[in-house]
């Protein structure tokens, strides 16, 4: 697979690298798990939230719309923050746009 | 010290097998009256390391017996690897070809093999470890080296090996390079029926294996690593008595907190026994098969007391009544407990500061 992402925008279709764990630790954090090179990332409850919405065929505009009935007073802020996440998670090489090579 | 339980263990210990080529005369794995010692068959091992990749474990620690004596060992580690886990491996050496070592390499999800070497000389070496047993060891470190597998070293701290330390330590951390070796002292666990007394350091050789082992640390900061024994004993009870000139209690110590694995580690037999650790074969909490590793890790009542022994107080002991050093002891190893009291809820004798000093006076020594 080969992660072609360049520039996280709304109507992205991101997916999760299917070669890391999530390990749901408890109700307010899991850990993500990269057995190839054995690092580990912490993810509070809302990136989990987002990374289980990240299924390659759910835009980032539909995953910050299921976000926003989910959590009360989620505003432009808060749109921006996920963002952030989405964009420091692809960084990570974690969440892109997955291609079969 | 507050724990957390994880949901699912973080590492699991699996003892792939019984068998082993040596017989180390200290073992703590070998002749065990709680223990049976059957193999499983492949296919029971495969079912087992498919649930573990399902319950998100991150790693698996592969020891035995000799891990790699098992025909099968690379389908083993073929699936841990397609489960989405890592490994460690314990081994004597002796497996260890270059071709092995190249296999550890190619599976990419090797963490550390991890060699046991008692001394820098056959003659020390083999004290304990058995004739022939020197050789195979270091040409397993050197191979797994050229492969560029992390490779790191066990030595097992005893009377006929304290005044090699310095050797040993020459060979691994200068000539061989090594980042980094382990220590740990000859400990009775598992079952202390089968230990004779001269088989563990008197409290003189004791505070010998100490000194020369913390002079050792000095030397080659952070690059002797110990959790057990006479150099992790060095550091502790130093800080406990630290602790007790200033007045001031460790935080989280004073109650039996010296076990934290149950909290996020699980071991299973070579037998497909379930048991908390691998100091504690025998406290069976279900078997693979019978019951899911998940299961285990969520019900099981012994578990469960082990996790809840971190709430006793030390305080509550006839044996530490009195004791300066109360409120920064930790109570040390259940299986140390278990093994030497058939008391897992108790502070563990080998490893009590206010005991070592009684001893030493009556030697008429005291730690420095
Ligand atoms: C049981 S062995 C299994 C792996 C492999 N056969 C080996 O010898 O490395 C794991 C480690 O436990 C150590 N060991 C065995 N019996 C011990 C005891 N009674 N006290 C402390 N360490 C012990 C061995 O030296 C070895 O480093
Ligand atoms: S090689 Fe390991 S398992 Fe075998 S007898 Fe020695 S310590 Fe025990
Ligand atoms: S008597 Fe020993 S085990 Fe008990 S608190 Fe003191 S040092 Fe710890």
């Amino acid at each position: 697979m080969h992660n072609n992402l360049l520039k996280i925008d709304l109507d992205m279709r991101l997916a999760v690298n299917p070669n890391l764990v999530l390990r749901i630790e408890d109700d307010d954090c899991a850990l993500l798990f990269d057995p190839d090179n054995g690092r580990v990332e912490i993810l509070n409850c809302t990136a989990v939230e987002i990374w289980q919405q990240l299924d390659g065929k759910r835009s980032l505009h539909e995953v910050i719309g299921r976000l926003e009935e989910i959590y009360d007073g989620f505003d432009e802020d808060a749109t921006r923050q996920v963002l952030a996440l989405v964009n420091s998670l692809a960084g990570l090489g974690a969440v892109g746009v997955w291609e079969q090579t | 010290m507050s724990h957390k339980v994880m949901r699912t263990p973080r590492m699991v210990d699996l003892e792939l097998t019984s068998r082993c080529n040596l017989s180390c005369r200290y073992c703590y794995y070998l002749d065990h009256q709680g223990v049976s010692y059957q193999d499983l068959p492949t296919e029971r091992w495969l079912a087992l390391i498919r649930e573990l990749g399902e319950s998100k474990v991150m790693s698996v620690c592969l020891s035995g017996g000799e891990a790699l004596l098992r025909e099968d060992i690379f389908t083993l580690i073929d699936a841990i690897v397609t489960s989405q886990m890592r490994f460690d491996l314990l081994s004597n050496g002796s497996p260890v070809t270059a071709e092995v070592a190249q296999r550890l390499k190619l599976t990419g999800r090797c963490n550390c093999v991890q060699i046991s070497l008692d001394g820098s000389r056959a003659e020390v070496h083999e004290v304990m470890r058995g004739e022939g047993s020197f050789a195979p060891a270091l040409a397993a470190i050197r191979h797994l080296q050229a492969a560029e597998v992390p490779v790191t070293v066990r030595v097992t701290v005893h009377a006929g090996n304290i005044d090699d330390l310095p050797a040993t330590t020459r060979l691994l951390l200068e000539e061989l390079n090594l980042p980094s070796f382990s220590t740990n002292s000859i400990s009775s666990l598992g079952s202390s029926a089968k230990y004779d007394d001269e088989l563990f350091l008197s409290p003189e050789q004791r505070l010998r294996a100490m000194q020369v082992l913390s002079g050792l640390d000095a030397r080659y900061p952070g690059r002797i690593e110990a959790s057990a024994g006479p150099l992790a004993e060095w550091q502790m009870f130093h800080e406990m008595r630290r602790a007790h000139q200033n007045g001031q209690p460790i935080p989280g110590h004073g109650h039996l907190v010296g076990c934290g694995c149950v909290f996020d580690r699980l071991a299973v037999r070579a037998d497909g026994a379930y048991i908390p650790c691998v100091m504690l074969p025998q406290m069976v909490l279900g078997m693979i098969g019978e019951s899911r590793l998940i299961d285990v890790w969520r019900d099981a009542k012994v578990l469960d007391d082990l996790r809840e022994r971190t709430k006793i107080s030390l305080g509550s002991f006839e044996e530490c009544r009195g004791c300066d050093y109360q409120l920064s002891c930790t109570g040390n190893c259940a299986g140390g407990a278990l093994s030497l009291l058939g008391d897992a809820n108790r502070p563990s004798p080998d490893a009590c500061l206010r005991s070592f000093e009684r001893d030493l006076a009556k030697a008429g020594l005291s730690l420095p």
